[in-house]
């Protein structure tokens, strides 16, 4: 069918529209990139990057021969997949029976846990009961104080909700225990929540920081974004300004070239595994956000 | 229903449990622990090496068995158990040790305020006894020792780095000087002649017009400003990284200095002509010293191991590569000169309460004081990482692979060499010869009297930081603008007043006061 001209018009506007959007996500990313290959000096005046500036990729030969890094690399990816995985279980367990209308309490469990969104212990409390729990030091300091996440859990809750009751209902007929019902019914038919909060899950603890810090003194546990930052700040200003004369070291790689070395690094990962999930997110997020 | 609650209530039991003895992890596992765990349970063995814990704050954080490490333990007998955090998360990491009560058994106080607080609560070790027989403590800090605010009741509780930060020199490009027929300047008007030429005598010879007489920047601190303003009498990056004075009794900013004004159309003189750098309100630090690094300013006015030494020649891309001297601008007031250096109480170096063996942590610092001591911190281990060339004159080579920053590093060389540090420290001794003269003329400046506060005062908390950028702002105002000066500087010094500053002053004086 011959489109009109207000269709044409329209369907360029859109097309415009949608490829400055396209670019105002993709350029950044694109800039970091190519920032981190070209050559730091003439980097370091400034400009727009569609392509390096001189080819140089001494900031990553600087950043990849760490033998630390791989170590870091590791535990960061450790604790993503444990991580994620403990933190999808957990809250599916209990996403499943806030779901259901029949639990008594489910209003009072549903704002305790809304609650500890708006309030939380702080650093230090948590901290102690970390130390108490004598957790300092261990892999699952990692992974357990930051676990369940309520934002997390108020979306797959609505999600479960969105399901027809008649479903549990029949498999329970069929003898079906709360636990098959869960394992064998709900969470197969529930792919795109599971994605888009395994991503939610995935993300932080991926970019996770802090307790990385607080919580891990021995190297040989540090995660990836640790690491990374200091490495950053170790090549960077400070030992610019407290060099060793004779040293080669990251002479030739600026402190901007290195923060776009750092940057693509840690993210580059990441952004390999988002668009296999991608297509789960947006189903996801909205089914569980329309239900109140 | 019932059935179903009970096993959703025993599913979610089960999974605590599960969650419970998964992070568990028996106590031993926890040895590593920053905290006083190795100071809890080090044992004082006469034989045995004295194991103690140490919270290092910088950037680095290298494999516990760097060699560095396992030197140092060598020469002190000792079995160290270091924490590494970054400056930016030292705060938080020390309180939550605090609040844990695992301190390590060596670590910094940032502040004066904090290493008081950890005094009046027990939570720092009374070295007194241990120091009277530390050779390298009494050599470098005994003079001083007792003037730290926590050692003021006669017992040491704090140490604290003797060396000084470096004062500021006028880094002038002495290659550019020939080429443009210049001599290098000795006060304010021949230096503008110089900036003038380096601009527009096309210096670097490319036929561009592509030089700039002096780069700077004020985003990070004033010292780029330093000799300017101090030739005018006026101290600029002081503790706090603030323009600061006494004006008849009463402590307050340097831009109320009476040649403040004066000092300001000397630099409307240099922005206006073109011949200081127009971005200097806004370009990052690192950014203003890409611009020497790349030969497109010809004067910069910043400490000289930095231009002469540090980056001297691998920064530079020229070929060949810059050569400096350093001017002593004289102003009004007939010195060339800069803010007086006082003692560096911050940061504290303090032992914990809970530190099993005090005097096995004073023998450590003990060690990083002195000359080989702050030679291994620092080079690395001789023989490993460098060889000295001429140990009396300060040359030495360093060793491939570790030549490369990032393999020393790893190796725990200069990771710890800013722990605490002597009077002398390596870097000093391994200058090169202009290096050491541009230092030793940059101290012999520093003669402004200026009110050195140690002590925290509420205002400083409230308005410190938002003054700070208030000073800046101004300075930037009123370099830039083309409107009334005198006008203009009146309302920025109400703007400063109105923006805590008289507040500021009010404390700031009674603070300066009580030190006494």
């Amino acid at each position: 069918m011959k489109k009109s001209k207000a269709e044409i018009i329209g369907m360029i506007i859109n097309g415009v529209a949608l490829f400055l959007i396209a670019f105002i996500t993709i350029y950044p990313f694109w800039h970091v990139l190519m920032y981190s290959i070209s050559d730091s000096q003439r980097a370091s005046a400034g400009g727009l990057f569609f392509l390096p500036k001189g080819l140089d990729i001494t900031g990553y030969e600087l950043v990849l021969k760490q033998p630390q890094l791989y170590n870091a690399y590791w535990n960061t990816i450790a604790r993503t997949a444990v991580g994620t995985l403990l933190s999808v279980i957990l809250t599916a367990m209990l996403a499943y029976p806030l779901s259901l209308s029949r639990l008594k309490g489910r209003k009072f469990l549903c704002i305790a846990i809304f609650f500890t969104m708006l309030f939380n212990g702080g650093m230090i409390p948590t901290y102690l009961l970390v130390n108490d729990l004598h957790m300092i030091d261990t892999f699952w300091a990692l992974v357990i104080p930051n676990a369940m996440s309520a934002y997390n859990l108020f979306i797959m809750r609505n999600y479960f909700q969105s399901i027809p009751a008649s479903l549990e209902e029949s498999a329970r007929i069929d003898g079906a225990n709360p636990i098959t019902v869960l394992f064998r019914i709900i969470l197969p038919i529930s792919t795109p929540t599971l994605a888009a909060v395994g991503m939610f899950y995935g993300v932080s603890n991926w970019n996770a920081y802090l307790d990385g810090v607080l919580y891990i003194n021995n190297n040989s546990l540090q995660i990836l974004q640790v690491y990374l930052r200091n490495l950053f700040s170790s090549a960077g200003s400070g030992a610019v300004l407290s060099g060793i004369q004779g040293i080669s070291d990251a002479a030739r790689v600026t402190e901007e070239t290195l923060k776009m070395v750092t940057i693509s690094v840690s993210v580059i990962p990441i952004l390999i595994v988002y668009p296999y999930l991608q297509k789960y997110y947006t189903t996801g997020i909205t089914t569980g956000a329309v239900k109140g | 229903m019932k059935r179903i609650q009970r096993i959703i209530s025993a599913a979610l039991v089960a999974v605590i449990a599960f969650t419970m003895s998964a992070c568990g992890g028996s106590p031993s596992e926890n040895s590593g622990s920053s905290g006083a765990s190795a100071g809890q349970t080090a044992s004082a063995s006469a034989a045995g090496p004295a194991e103690l814990s140490m919270l290092v704050v910088g950037d680095n954080s290298p494999p516990d068995t760097n060699s560095v490490l396992k030197e140092i333990e060598n020469k002190t007998n000792s079995s160290l158990k270091v924490t590494y955090v970054s400056l930016a998360d030292s705060a938080s990491k020390l309180n939550t040790l605090i609040a844990a009560k695992t301190l390590p058994d060596i670590f910094w106080a940032s502040t004066i305020s904090d290493a008081e607080q950890l005094k009046q609560n027990g939570m720092l070790s009374d070295l007194t006894e241990y120091v009277k027989d530390a050779k390298s403590i009494q050599d470098n800090l005994g003079e001083v020792l007792a003037s730290h605010p926590l050692n003021k009741d006669g017992k040491v509780y704090a140490l604290f780095n003797a060396d000084h930060d470096y004062a500021q020199n006028m880094n002038i490009r002495t290659d550019w000087l020939k080429k443009v027929g210049k001599e290098m300047p000795t006060d304010l008007d021949s230096l503008y002649d110089v900036l003038y030429a380096f601009t527009f005598n096309d210096p670097d010879g490319n036929g561009k017009n592509d030089t700039l007489g002096l780069g700077a920047s004020i985003v990070g601190n004033w010292n780029n400003f330093t000799s300017i303003l101090g030739a005018y009498g006026i101290a600029a990056n002081m503790n706090g990284l603030r323009p600061v004075q006494l004006d008849d009794g009463t402590v307050t900013t340097g831009l109320k200095h009476k040649n403040f004004l004066d000092a300001i159309k000397y630099f409307q003189k240099l922005y206006q002509n073109g011949v200081m750098d127009p971005d200097f309100a806004t370009i990052p630090t690192m950014d203003s010293f890409g611009k020497l690094w790349n030969g497109k300013v010809g004067a910069f006015d910043f400490q000289c191991p930095g231009p002469t030494n540090n980056w001297m020649p691998s920064r530079y891309t020229e070929n060949p590569v810059p050569t400096f001297d350093f001017a002593a601008i004289k102003g009004p007031t007939g010195q060339a000169a800069q803010g007086k250096i006082y003692p560096s109480y911050t940061p504290s170096v303090v032992v914990s309460s809970t530190c099993k063996n005090p005097a096995a942590a004073v023998k450590l610092i003990d060690f990083f004081l002195t000359e080989d001591g702050n030679a291994l911190l620092r080079l690395g281990v001789e023989g490993k990482h460098f060889n000295w060339v001429d140990k009396a004159a300060g040359t030495y080579e360093m060793i491939k692979p570790y030549d490369d920053s990032t393999t020393n590093r790893n190796d725990g060389v200069f990771v710890y060499s800013d722990f605490i540090r002597p009077k002398i420290t390596t870097e000093r001794r391994t200058f090169n010869a202009q290096t050491k003269q541009g230092v030793e003329m940059a101290d012999a400046m520093c003669t402004i009297e200026w009110p050195f506060i140690y002590t925290s005062f509420e205002a400083d908390t409230n308005y410190g930081a938002n003054l700070k950028t208030v000073e800046k702002e101004v300075f930037c105002q009123l370099i830039s603008t083309k409107g009334n000066l005198e006008e203009e500087y009146k309302k920025a010094i109400a703007r400063w007043e109105n923006e805590g500053g008289k507040e500021w002053e009010q404390e700031a004086t009674a603070a300066y006061n009580s030190q006494k």
